[in-house]
């Protein structure tokens, strides 16, 4: 929060310097003085330094300070060539910070402490003279080392920048900046106020350089601290971006699974209504043919007795009560998923507590040693359905099986299960028996209402017809692989009990 | 002779047609299957088929797809448990004559049988 508004602040003040237009304010401050130096109004040159450097203490962007103060020397006060150098701030001597007027602008140009002219402004503290160079008239000084190369030296580099003078500026103690003057435009020589003038400036402008330095280096501070905090709060910006990105992820997921639901409700709906329509209307079609049936045969012959037809008005029974086992499983079925859902359920112990069922059928039937071996691995998830039912599918099969073993020496029922490899989120479960199998005719036609291989009495055929409306009720699948001699597999899917999707994924992402 | 062909896995139905066609003369087959279906449409070439959009060997579209391309003078009755516009569309486009809704009446099919043999003179009555 401190460093936002920090970096609010600073965008802030940037803002401002940016819109003054600093060169008016600089030569809005500066022309005065220089007419008034030109004058020559000796005694105005305090007030004059302090309105100039204050203006110049307002440019905090050294480069510009600099560009500034050339450009002003150049244009303003008629000087041919000016030059400025200043301390590097990372290494050792000087560099060419500004330059105007030269025919050939110099890309870079450095002067090390040990330079000669370095070295004796830094020791004099005085503007340095060409001319006085050139007569070798300079004053002599213990410290410095004023041999005739260092003196040629001294002479090529003011030669460089057509220099009439070299004018030295301090902060402290420390040489920071060096002015190169070229000759006026007037070719007017300069006035030993001029000097003047020109020394006390630098001394102002060394400070306000100073003070631009340490501005551009809090700045840059500041930059960098802004840098980090523009990148925190991209980060930051990043973050609740991908934040909302998550949760718009999650809504979508979260309409999807409604979408889901919907769907679901709609194919479930979708199936009850294929479901009923055929389970319901092939019995509703024979009771009616049964009854046109019926009618016909009375108006053909008025002396009928209902005895004589009376196969017709049993095949009507049987129809009326087939719609109702079909129609009763329904609405039973409905009954128990009241919310529209199944119970989930473990197939381990569907199958489990289906055994004493068939125990007491085989019992009755005298159908007894035979292995059943049930391979649910652990992983097998729950699945969605209704116990009761799906235990009356598993009898019939065991039921079927036993009685398709009949006679056989080592009767082996295996139930295995896996998540269903071609369905997504279901589960097939696969109910062997070595048995006596079945022709590719018989397979066709075992899930037929009332279809039964077995003599009368024995079967209704009714088993496998019933498994296959429960299983198709319950969303899932029922077909049969067989082989005569060898065994029959029946392979029902079931759907897995799939917690919602969002949740889900909300946990995963917590 | 009229001959009839029903192909539906309901024996229900094709007893109940069975006898009550062959009362009124017809000649009449029965296919529990898809496949036993098409075998008797390529032997007999039935006038009249009636047949169910379910079977459980094959889906009756294809059937009827076959039934009119092996013959294609038989007037074929689609019937179906369950409305399923999808498949009663797609029977309407491969040439199916006639359309019935389960349930249906015996009344209904007779006349709707009836009116197939008006429409083109089918082979004298015996
Ligand atoms: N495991 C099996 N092995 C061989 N044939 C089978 C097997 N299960 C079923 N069948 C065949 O499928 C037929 C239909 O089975 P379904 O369970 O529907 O009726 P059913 O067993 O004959 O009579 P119901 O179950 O009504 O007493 C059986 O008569 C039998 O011919
Ligand atoms: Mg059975």
């Amino acid at each position: 929060m401190t460093m936002l508004s920090f970096s609010q602040m600073l965008a802030f003040i940037f803002g401002i310097v940016l819109t003054i237009p600093v060169y008016e304010l600089l030569r809005r401050w500066l022309t005065p003085i220089l007419t008034r130096v030109s004058r020559k109004k000796h005694a105005d040159y305090q007030k004059l330094l302090k309105d100039a450097s204050r203006s110049m203490s307002k440019i905090e962007n050294l480069a510009h300070l600099f560009s500034l103060v050339v450009h002003f020397l150049t244009f303003r006060v008629g000087i041919r060539q000016v030059a400025i150098f200043t301390r590097r701030k990372d290494a050792e001597g000087f560099w060419l910070a500004n330059q105007r007027g030269y025919e050939k602008n110099f890309l870079e140009y450095q002067m090390d402490d040990n330079h000669p002219l370095v070295q004796w402004l830094h020791e004099k503290k005085q503007i340095l003279d060409v001319q006085l160079v050139a007569d070798q008239k300079l004053t002599p000084s213990k410290q410095l080392d004023m041999r005739a190369s260092k003196i040629r030296t001294m002479i090529e580099t003011m030669k460089d920048f057509d220099a009439v003078c070299a004018i030295p500026s301090f902060f402290g103690s420390e040489l920071k900046n060096i002015l190169f003057l070229g000759r006026k435009k007037s070719e007017q020589r300069y006035t030993r106020d001029d000097w003047e003038l020109f020394y006390n400036l630098a001394q102002e402008a060394a400070v306000a350089i100073e003070n631009a330095n340490l501005f551009d280096e809090t700045k840059q501070k500041k930059n960098e601290l802004k840098i980090i905090n523009d990148q925190l709060e991209y980060s930051k910006s990043k973050l609740i971006k991908a934040l909302q990105e998550t949760e718009r992820a999650n809504k979508q997921l979260q309409d999807a699974q409604a979408q889901l639901i919907h769907e679901q409700k709609m194919a479930t709906l979708g199936r009850l209504a294929a479901s009923v329509g055929h389970e319901v209307n092939n019995p509703l079609t024979i009771l009616s043919m049964n009854v046109s049936r019926a009618i016909l045969k009375f108006r053909k012959d008025p002396t009928l007795k209902v005895a004589d037809i009376m196969d017709v008005f049993q095949k009507m029974e049987q129809n009326i009560s087939r719609i109702k086992a079909v129609v009763n499983t329904l609405t039973g079925l409905l009954k128990k998923s009241e919310k529209g859902k199944f119970e989930p359920l473990s197939l381990k112990l569907v199958l489990e507590e289906t055994l004493p069922l068939v125990q007491f059928q085989t019992y009755l039937e005298n159908l007894t040693g035979t292995e059943v071996a049930f391979e649910i691995p652990q992983s097998i998830p729950l699945v969605r359905g209704d116990l009761e039912r799906l235990q009356e599918v598993f009898l019939n099969l065991f039921i079927n099986a036993y009685h398709a073993m009949v006679g056989k020496r080592n009767r082996q029922i295996t139930v295995k299960a896996e998540r269903a490899s071609d369905e997504e989120g279901f589960v097939a479960v696969h109910f062997s028996d070595n048995g006596m199998g079945m022709t590719e005719e018989i397979q066709k036609k075992i899930f037929n209402y009332a279809y039964t291989t077995k003599p009368p009495g024995k079967g209704s055929g009714m088993g496998l017809y019933m498994c296959k409306y429960i299983i198709e009720l319950h969303g899932g699948t029922i077909r049969v692989n067989s082989t005569l001699g060898v065994g029959t597999t029946f392979i029902l899917t079931l759907p897995i009990h799939a917690e919602p999707v969002a949740k889900h994924l909300l946990q995963k992402q917590d | 002779m009229r001959t009839l062909l029903i192909v539906d896995d309901e024996i229900g139905i094709t007893d109940e047609v069975k006898s009550f066609f062959e009362e009124e003369g017809y000649q009449v087959f029965t296919a529990d299957t898809a496949k036993e279906g098409i075998q008797i449409v390529s032997q007999v070439r039935p006038d009249v088929l009636l047949l169910d959009m379910k079977l459980p060997d094959m889906s009756g579209l294809n059937v009827l797809q076959i039934a009119k391309a092996i013959s294609p003078a038989t007037k074929v009755i689609v019937n179906t448990g369950y409305v399923d516009q999808a498949i009663i569309d797609e029977a309407a486009k491969m040439g199916r004559d006639v359309f019935l809704q389960k349930p249906f009446d015996l009344m209904v099919l007779w006349e709707e049988v009836d009116k197939l043999f008006r429409q083109t003179p089918g082979p004298p009555q015996s």
